[in-house]
């Protein structure tokens, strides 16, 4: 072991991860043996084994999937019937193992220690786990392993599901189980790629991509640098990724049970059988308790929800996020939890009478939530799937969103990008404005239409001539009115120019060389004109 | 200077909470408006279900400044059937791009087609801006008019709203350009005065802007800048700067 291998305390607890690859497909019932993709903002979130062995792969854009896949059949990512078909595999488990966490729909994650014991041996239950959702859950493609810490476990899993994706999907995986002890982790880690990290425990792309470039490219090599370094170059995140590395445990160094007293909970008077209602009330309890836990500077990462019937049935799940749970977290995960219970066959009996939320692990808010108010807004995600079904009617060359371009010319600063090109609800990419000088371009404010074709106008002076304007940029006389086809003659009450531009000289194909004006005219319009090859045109409308 | 500084970070800091500050779904019937706009609407801000027709010439320009302070607020804006929109005059009137869709034209799409597509719109966007004047039946515009006002959004009719009954309509008078000389100067910013009118305001709602300003932003007209108006051009044009700028 080396030296700085122990630099992380205390030892990572012994956990067992479930992990359902595509669960998105599962949950919308499609056959393996069918190519099925689930979209999410135009990008492929999950595939059947069937388009997987057609090279279908995440984060295909759908026309890229399409071409690969020409019978691909699509569906549109619902994460609330994700979360609720996973009911079944959890309270399948949930009869045999207690304490189980939820992370996300499609993965599980519980204490390997008790279950062991009891089941005869890891291998003995992590292969009764498996049997358990493969006969709940129909077409189910899983895989399970267990290691010390969640990030290893997880890389288990992983591999373990994807055996078993390459060969049959019907038979059960070969569970994946990493020896305890810090040298069996590191051995099985080292040779991973760093890229490990922003599949399993999102690690920003930007961290591995610099891990890369500076020749740091499997955990192994990440692991054996010393921590206080790595702390000194690049920070917390990448401290974070160095505990992973080195087989150390995810959670904050201060993550702790928080005390017994506080959690927030709501008795019905009246049972209560319908879903909105309690949504309504667990966002009510979801405030109280994130106002309490905002009031300490914590934040909850793994929380206890618990719903009661009016006769005494029970559902109790406990939710996990790395990242801590905003408002709109718990909400979406009360919702699929008792949307869940309630479509199970022989789920309950009666109404809800009791919720209740207790924090099981909180930690200090180091505002490391994703966005500013934990993420995406209800907003977004109702105009990406507003996107997703205009793109759907009218034809996806259709849709358009705003990209920086930059450029001299009003119309050239930001273009339209069609959306099958680019990402609706991740805008930095398309909108970093890039601060590149561009001599020459106007100065705000620029005109509010700009004309898709420029519109040929003649510019006459007041001895109605056309007005010439020279190599040298000398105009053979003032502009005294301008004329618009279709449109009556208007004085010129104001102008300005010429302004020349010279632009791509080095190409001969795009190269134009022109002179710009602005116009007021008679009737209170403002325009820009251009001259070119002595040709006017009307390029834009200060309108 | 040292406290002097710091208010002014926390004045910084207090415009971005409400800037990044989301829209939430719940029956606050408000979107925001820019506060040089808020004069004309009765409650000093765009209701949600309701329709709002700009016209005349600088329909354009109004149509932005109308969605642009909810839209910096954190509503989307989706527009349909407006290819010439400027967007850099967009993201200087106070539009955030990261939340601009555009559906093109579609002049093959038949009515219905087209009802469903700024349906599906007004079913995800908090603001929805259409080029005036379709040819559509009365009964379709009811229909998105009634679906406008269950879903809480609000249409933006840039010129002659057809057979949509407009709430609010906002005209344009007096549009002066300031900057722009005899062969000199630059086009700097426009002063206008902006009449609202509508069915349930008993007589029309007024306010002086500068739209564009100088950095292409709406700003309230004072009555001391509206002497300025009608210095001449030369006096007040940037020229020495501005011809170096542009030339």
């Amino acid at each position: 072991m080396s030296a700085h291998s122990v630099a992380y305390g205390d030892e990572p607890p012994r956990l067992a991860v479930l992990w359902c690859p595509d669960w998105s497909v599962v949950a919308a019932g499609a056959s393996p043996l069918e190519p099925v993709a689930v979209l999410y903002a135009n990008r492929v979130v999950a595939r059947t084994p069937a388009a997987a062995a057609a090279g279908v792969r995440q984060r295909h854009r759908r026309r890229e999937a399409q071409r690969i896949c020409p019978s691909l059949r699509l569906i549109d990512h619902d994460p609330a019937r994700d979360g609720r078909e996973f009911e079944a595999a959890v309270r399948s488990v949930a009869q045999m193992v207690p304490r189980l966490e939820i992370t996300e729909p499609g993965s599980l994650t519980f204490l390997a220690r008790g279950p062991s014991r009891y089941f005869g041996g890891e291998l003995a239950m992590a292969q009764r786990v498996v049997q358990l959702v493969i006969d709940a859950v129909p077409n189910v493609v899983t895989g399970i392993g267990i290691a010390d810490g969640r990030f290893t476990a997880g890389v288990a899993a992983r591999q373990s599901a994807g055996q078993h994706t390459a060969g049959q999907h019907t038979a059960a995986p070969t569970p994946i189980i990493i020896e305890a002890g810090i040298n069996a982790t590191r051995a099985f880690l080292d040779s991973l790629s760093v890229s490990t990290l922003a599949d399993i425990a999102d690690v920003s792309g930007d961290l591995i991509d610099l891990f890369r470039r500076l020749g740091v490219r499997r955990l192994g090599d990440l692991a054996a640098l010393p921590a206080a370094d790595v702390l000194a170059r690049f920070g917390r995140p990448g401290v974070f990724a160095h505990r992973l590395a080195c087989g150390g445990d995810d959670r904050a160094a201060d993550a702790a049970a928080p005390p017994p007293e506080l959690f927030v909970t709501q008795a019905f008077e009246d049972p209560v059988h319908l879903l909105d209602p309690l949504v309504f009330a667990a966002k009510q309890l979801a405030q109280q308790l994130h106002d309490l836990l905002v009031a300490n500077g914590r934040v909850c990462t793994r929380l206890s929800v618990v719903a009661e019937t009016e006769h005494g049935e029970r559902s109790e799940h406990l939710w996990y996020r790395p990242n801590g749970l905003s408002v709109a977290a718990i909400v979406e995960r009360v919702r699929w939890q008792l949307d869940g219970w309630i479509q199970q066959p022989g789920g309950l009996s009666g109404g809800i009478v009791l919720m209740r939320f207790t924090p099981d692990q909180v930690c200090s808010d180091d505002g490391s939530q994703l966005g500013f108010w934990g993420g995406r807004t209800e907003a977004d995600e109702w105009a990406a799937r507003a996107v997703a079904r205009v793109a759907g009617l009218v034809g996806e060359q259709q849709v358009f969103v705003p990209a920086w371009r930059g450029g001299r010319q009003p119309g050239d600063a930001y273009a339209w990008v069609c959306i099958d090109t680019a990402d609706v609800t991740e805008p930095t990419e398309r909108l970093a404005v890039i601060e590149a000088p561009w001599p020459g371009h106007l100065p705000a404010p620029s005109p509010a239409t700009v004309m898709t074709e420029s519109v040929p106008a003649g510019v006459f002076d007041a001895a109605g001539h056309v007005v010439r304007v020279n190599g040298r940029g000398v105009l053979s006389a003032p502009p005294h009115t301008v004329s618009v086809r279709g449109r009556p003659t208007e004085t010129i009450t104001a102008w300005a120019g010429p302004w020349p531009i010279d632009e791509r000289w080095w190409d001969s194909r795009q190269h134009r060389r022109m002179a710009r004006f602005q116009f007021t005219t008679s009737s209170g319009e403002a325009l820009l004109v251009v001259v070119e090859h002595q040709q006017w045109w009307i390029t834009a409308v200060y309108s | 200077m040292e406290r002097g500084s710091s208010q002014a970070r926390h004045e910084q800091l207090a415009q971005l909470v409400t800037t990044v500050a989301p829209v939430s779904f719940a029956r606050d019937r408000l979107l925001p408006v820019h506060a040089a706009l808020e004069p004309l609407f009765p409650d000093a801000g765009l209701t949600r279900g309701s329709i709002i027709g700009c016209s005349g010439a600088a329909a354009m320009s109004v149509a932005l400044a109308t969605a642009a302070g909810a839209s910096a607020a954190g509503s989307w804006l989706a527009v349909a059937g407006l290819p010439a929109l400027g967007l850099r005059a967009a993201s200087e009137v106070g539009i955030a791009l990261q939340r601009l869709v555009m559906v093109a034209e579609t002049p093959q799409l038949g009515e219905t087609a087209w009802a469903n597509m700024v349906a599906a719109l007004i079913d995800g966007f908090d603001l929805v801006a259409l080029a005036g004047g379709p040819q559509i039946r009365a009964g379709t515009a009811r229909r998105l008019q009634a679906r406008l006002q269950a879903r809480g959004t609000v249409l933006i009719v840039v010129g002659p709203p057809g057979q949509f009954s407009c709430d609010l309509d906002i005209g344009v008078q007096h549009p002066t350009w300031q900057g722009l000389g005899d062969g000199s100067g630059r086009l700097a910013r426009r002063r206008l005065t902006l009449v609202a009118s509508g069915r349930r305001l008993a007589r029309a709602r007024r306010a002086d802007v500068w739209l564009p300003g100088a950095d292409g932003g709406i700003e309230p007209a004072s009555d001391a800048a509206h002497g300025a108006a009608n210095v001449t051009p030369q006096s007040v044009a940037l020229q020495p700067v501005a011809l170096k700028q542009v030339g």
